[in-house]
């Protein structure tokens, strides 16, 4: 019972920091399976996929009237995401869980570091940001959906929803402003993990105990999450982004490497 | 789309958790990480788990096709809008999702 109890707190977690960040959650719950539960990295990654679904889920039934996702800019980007998400599903099988973690640790690094250069450049600009702005274009389509490719295939080695590239990509790649950017990779991890899902369970790495209280957990924390971003500032949502990206982009490392 | 998100979620969660219960009860589960989910194929015509792990199994599968029922809803809205173009990505989004749904059965 402490196991699922466990389970069930780490997925709330997830769930509310996914939530708030339009990560999915799942860049939390595979390393925390993974040292806390000693998971196999498959089944971690089965049951994180699971949980990005359930984040995906949690936002979508419970987002505020203007506050979404543009749905719009999703299925665009989620073209070129989910055939990623597809080939990444199949290669997991074939590369080893070491490789896997070194992988997630370094993407993760890049994700940080870039996202932190774009605050350092918004701080230039004379004008407030906010989370949420009616009018925008999203632009640089073309590397828009080259990061969106990026982050399917990585979704699919790794079991994790791909937001932490895809918040930034839009976020400052394509010029989103970032509430509308983590509403809409929340939509789009859903679709991305659901691509990649499938995959997993058909190779018998979804275990019904983990992912029952894990996923709840997560619906849950997503839930709570959705009622506290637009109660938050901008340089907050983006400071815990990046503390966390570096945390978990540390921890993974020394995983793989102590190996 | 969201009155969807909403029944599809609440309708996963509880046959998860009627499963979760059913287990729970005839001590099935209780070893981690336990049985994983069967394949489909196995799920529907030579069911070998217990009642429990069937719910458990079926709540999970649920959960995991809402986005695609979440793209078909966007197709039809969009194709109701006579929004070709969009209808057009959208019917690709969902054929990528059932490869996908396919190459694991």
């Amino acid at each position: 019972m402490a196991t699922v109890s466990g389970l069930f707190l780490i997925g709330i977690v997830a769930g509310i920091l996914g939530a708030v960040m339009g990560l999915g959650g799942g860049i939390f719950l595979v390393p925390l399976l993974r040292l806390l539960f000693h998971l196999p990295m498959r089944a971690a990654i089965g049951t994180s996929l699971v949980g990005v679904i359930a984040t995906s889920a949690g936002v979508a039934a419970f987002a505020p009237r203007g506050r979404g996702a543009d749905t719009d800019l999703a299925l665009r980007l989620e073209l070129v995401t989910t055939a990623a998400a597809i080939a990444g599903g199949w290669l997991a099988g074939v590369f080893h869980a070491r490789v896997l973690e070194i992988l997630f640790a370094c993407v993760v690094f890049f994700t940080a570091g870039y996202t932190q250069f774009k605050a350092g450049r918004q701080a230039k600009t004379p004008s407030p940001e906010t989370l949420f702005r009616p009018e925008y274009q999203p632009r640089h389509w073309a590397m828009g959906l080259s990061g969106a490719g990026l982050a399917g295939m990585i979704s699919g080695l790794l079991g994790v929803g791909g937001g932490f590239i895809k918040v930034p990509i839009m976020y400052a790649v394509m010029d989103v402003p970032l509430g509308i950017a983590t509403a809409t990779s929340n939509f789009m991890v859903g679709i991305t993990a659901a691509a990649s899902v499938f995959v997993y369970y058909g190779r018998g790495d979804i275990y019904p105990t983990i992912v029952i209280p894990t996923a709840l957990g997560v619906f849950i924390g997503a839930m709570l999450g959705v009622y506290a971003l637009p109660r938050l500032r901008v340089g907050w949502v983006r400071a815990a982004l990046i503390i966390l990206l570096l945390v978990m982009g540390g921890y993974m490392l020394l995983e793989a490497l102590s190996h | 789309m969201q009155k969807v998100s909403l029944v599809f979620s609440l309708a996963a969660f509880g046959l998860m958790i009627y499963g979760f219960a059913c287990s729970l009860m005839t001590g099935d589960s209780l070893s981690f990480p336990g049985h994983p989910v069967p394949p489909l194929q196995g799920l529907i015509l030579h069911p070998s788990m217990s009642l429990g792990e069937t719910w458990m199994s079926v709540g999970v599968l649920l959960l995991g096709i809402l986005p695609s029922v979440r793209v078909l809803l966007a197709l039809w809205l969009y194709f109701r809008s006579k929004n070709l173009w969009s209808t057009f990505i959208a019917l690709i989004v969902l054929l990528e999702l059932l490869l996908s749904l396919r190459l694991s059965v």
